[in-house]
């Protein structure tokens, strides 16, 4: 039964994963020849590092776009029919969201392997300093990663607000910025927020793999 | 009927615009007093926002200009404006403090608790004409530039606590002549900066040819980078031949006088194409610059007071007579010269390789997370 789910899945998103691969797998080349335009030769080691750093940030915006496309293109199709074709299956509906899941998350192998050869192409490019080294897997594994939580965030909350995923995502942040800030201002507490953005985006927060260091290339 | 119509339709339409610019004169000259009055409102307004704003500021100045409180820490004063606790948490500063004064005891001893003894430290309230945050400056009572810190209220116990231990090792540094002349970045007694990889990270990627050769652990080159020269002494301590195009690369047009047409030729020839004796032209004419952050000298002096603690203390007291900063170093860390600068760099590189961080921790959360996320989307099923 995987497999079936597997290969629909496949039908449903490749056009999707196909696109997302290939734009993680250009990202590292296209980064460099934007830093590296009009100067010519090996380049400071310095230069390097800086020159791989936007990777970094357009790996990230990538990461959640495709995982958030990928988890919400299928549920798209089965919402539908109403979810018909799952609720027929002989199996638990938590079986059958196991398998769904699982079937997506091996989707985003695919851009990972992408870019993991975009980066190893793009550093034998460049002449890399011996004090420098190359971060290609520790950087595929970070998107890896960063693209299953994105998925999985999505995949939640398209499975726990159905239809109205959107409108609660954006009621969400709106609901964040406005009290985060408006506690803030009227109690004079910045610390507040600031206390709760640290507890989602440093370690163990839900997202503290976006703003750890996505390096290409570090000493 | 028609031929009529066609003579008195123009007519009728000249009469009804007629009528309507009749009518809409007075509107509009209505509408220009209207527009006048709201202009004159809006400027009365705005004068007495000013004048609000003013008084405001005056009160505060008023109210903050005398520190009339006052407590002793362990030899360090701390003087406030009463006005303070209304705005800030007084405790928070005195915790800091303390904290600073505790990891300076632990590592150094009377000695270390004795750097900050006799400081007195004002905190002042800042004026601010539009503040969302209500801020304090925590400085000397006698400030000279850039030894204040303006921090966010609540005030973070963390913060004061780095700041004193900032201020220790500024006191440290000008305690002995040969750290005072030499030239480097302020001295943070803090353990948990982050100076020592950063400057291990400038010495592997700058464009000295010595900084990097000290960055894989050569003694010698550490030591030449570490070395106070000036002019064409420094230029041949801190670079090799083989960096003159990287020089060049990083060396801005603006180091480069703009009346030297010849040097800015050399430039672009010794980038496009590699010409070397282009390149050695502009080197030589340029002004030449340090070629790390000034943080790896600075974390040099760290280190060698860290290794030295309590006893190194006394022994940089004691010392009044070495000049030369890298052999006091040594003294105070009571290592020979060339073991105290391998273990700097041995620290240096240990520092990088903690700050890039493992992947582990970070793998095991957004595993944890996703379980979470997945076990909440299993919670409502469809009907």
């Amino acid at each position: 039964m995987f497999a079936q789910i597997l290969r629909t899945h496949w039908a449903w998103t490749r056009a999707l994963v196909g696109v997302l691969a290939l734009l993680t797998f250009v990202t590292p080349a296209f980064v460099w020849r934007l830093a590296n335009l009009g100067t010519s030769g090996a380049p400071p080691a310095l230069a390097l590092m800086e020159g791989f750093a936007a990777a970094g940030v357009i790996l990230a915006f990538l990461a959640v776009l495709g995982a958030f496309a990928i988890a919400a293109q299928p549920w798209t199709v089965d919402a539908a029919t109403n979810h018909v074709y799952p609720l027929s299956l002989p199996i638990p509906w938590a079986r059958y969201l196991a398998m769904r899941y699982s079937a997506g998350a091996l989707m985003l192998l695919g851009p990972t392997l992408a870019l993991w050869l975009g980066c190893v192409m793009a550093l034998a490019m460049v002449e890399l300093p011996d004090v420098l080294r190359s971060y290609a897997g520790a950087l595929a594994l970070r998107f890896l990663l960063a693209s299953l939580l994105a998925y999985s965030a999505t995949f939640a909350l398209q499975h726990l607000a159905g239809r109205r995923a959107p409108m609660v995502l954006l009621v969400s942040i709106l609901a964040l910025v406005v009290v985060g800030f408006g506690v803030g201002i009227v109690a004079g507490r910045a610390d507040l927020v600031d206390a709760t953005l640290r507890l989602l985006i440093e370690w163990p927060g839900p997202f503290a793999i976006f703003t750890e260091p996505w390096v290409l290339v570090d000493v | 009927m028609s031929e009529h119509r066609r003579v008195f339709r123009p007519l009728v339409v000249l009469a009804a615009l007629g009528a309507l610019l009749a009518t809409g004169a007075p509107g509009a000259a209505a509408q220009a007093g209207l527009e006048r009055e709201l202009r004159a409102r809006a400027n009365e307004a705005r004068l007495t926002t000013r004048e609000a704003r003013d008084a405001f500021l005056a009160s505060r100045r008023a109210a903050t200009a005398s520190l009339t409180d006052t407590l002793v820490i362990d030899g360090l004063t701390l003087r406030w404006p009463g006005t303070l606790r209304e705005l800030a948490d007084v405790d928070g500063i005195v915790a800091g403090i303390r904290d600073a004064q505790a990891s300076l005891a632990r590592r150094f001893g009377t000695g270390g608790t004795e750097l900050v003894a006799g400081a007195v430290l004002d905190v002042r309230i800042p004026v601010q004409r539009a503040s969302r945050t209500p801020r304090i400056r925590l400085a000397p009572a006698a400030e000279r530039a850039g030894q204040g810190q303006t921090l966010s209220t609540p005030v973070e116990r963390a913060a004061v606590r780095r700041y004193v231990l900032d201020l220790a090792g500024t006191r440290l540094r000008e305690s002995h002549a040969a750290l005072r002349t030499y030239p480097a970045s302020a001295l943070s007694l803090d353990e948990s900066s982050d100076h020592a990889a950063r400057a291990a990270r400038s010495l592997a990627t700058g464009e000295s040819a010595p900084g990097r050769r000290c960055a894989r652990g050569s003694v010698s080159a550490c030591r030449a980078i570490l070395t106070h020269a000036e002019g064409e002494q420094a230029k041949a301590l801190w670079y090799d031949r083989e960096d003159d195009r990287s020089i060049v690369f990083v060396t801005q047009h603006h180091r480069i006088a703009r009346d030297r047409t010849t040097l800015i030729e050399a430039r672009k020839r010794c980038l496009a194409d590699g010409d070397a004796p282009s390149c050695r032209l502009v080197v030589q004419q340029s002004a030449p610059h340090y070629p790390f952050t000034w943080l790896v000298r600075g974390s040099f002096i760290a280190h060698a007071i860290e290794m030295g603690g309590a006893d190194g203390l006394a022994r940089l007291k004691a010392d009044t007579v070495t000049r030369d900063p890298i052999a006091l170093l040594a003294r105070v860390a009571a290592l020979p010269e060339d073991s105290l600068i391998a273990s700097w760099q041995r620290a240096g590189a240990r520092a990088v390789e903690d700050s890039t961080g493992s992947l582990a921790p970070l793998t095991v959360a957004a595993l944890f997370w996703c379980g979470i996320f997945f076990f909440g989307a299993t919670r409502r099923r469809p009907r």
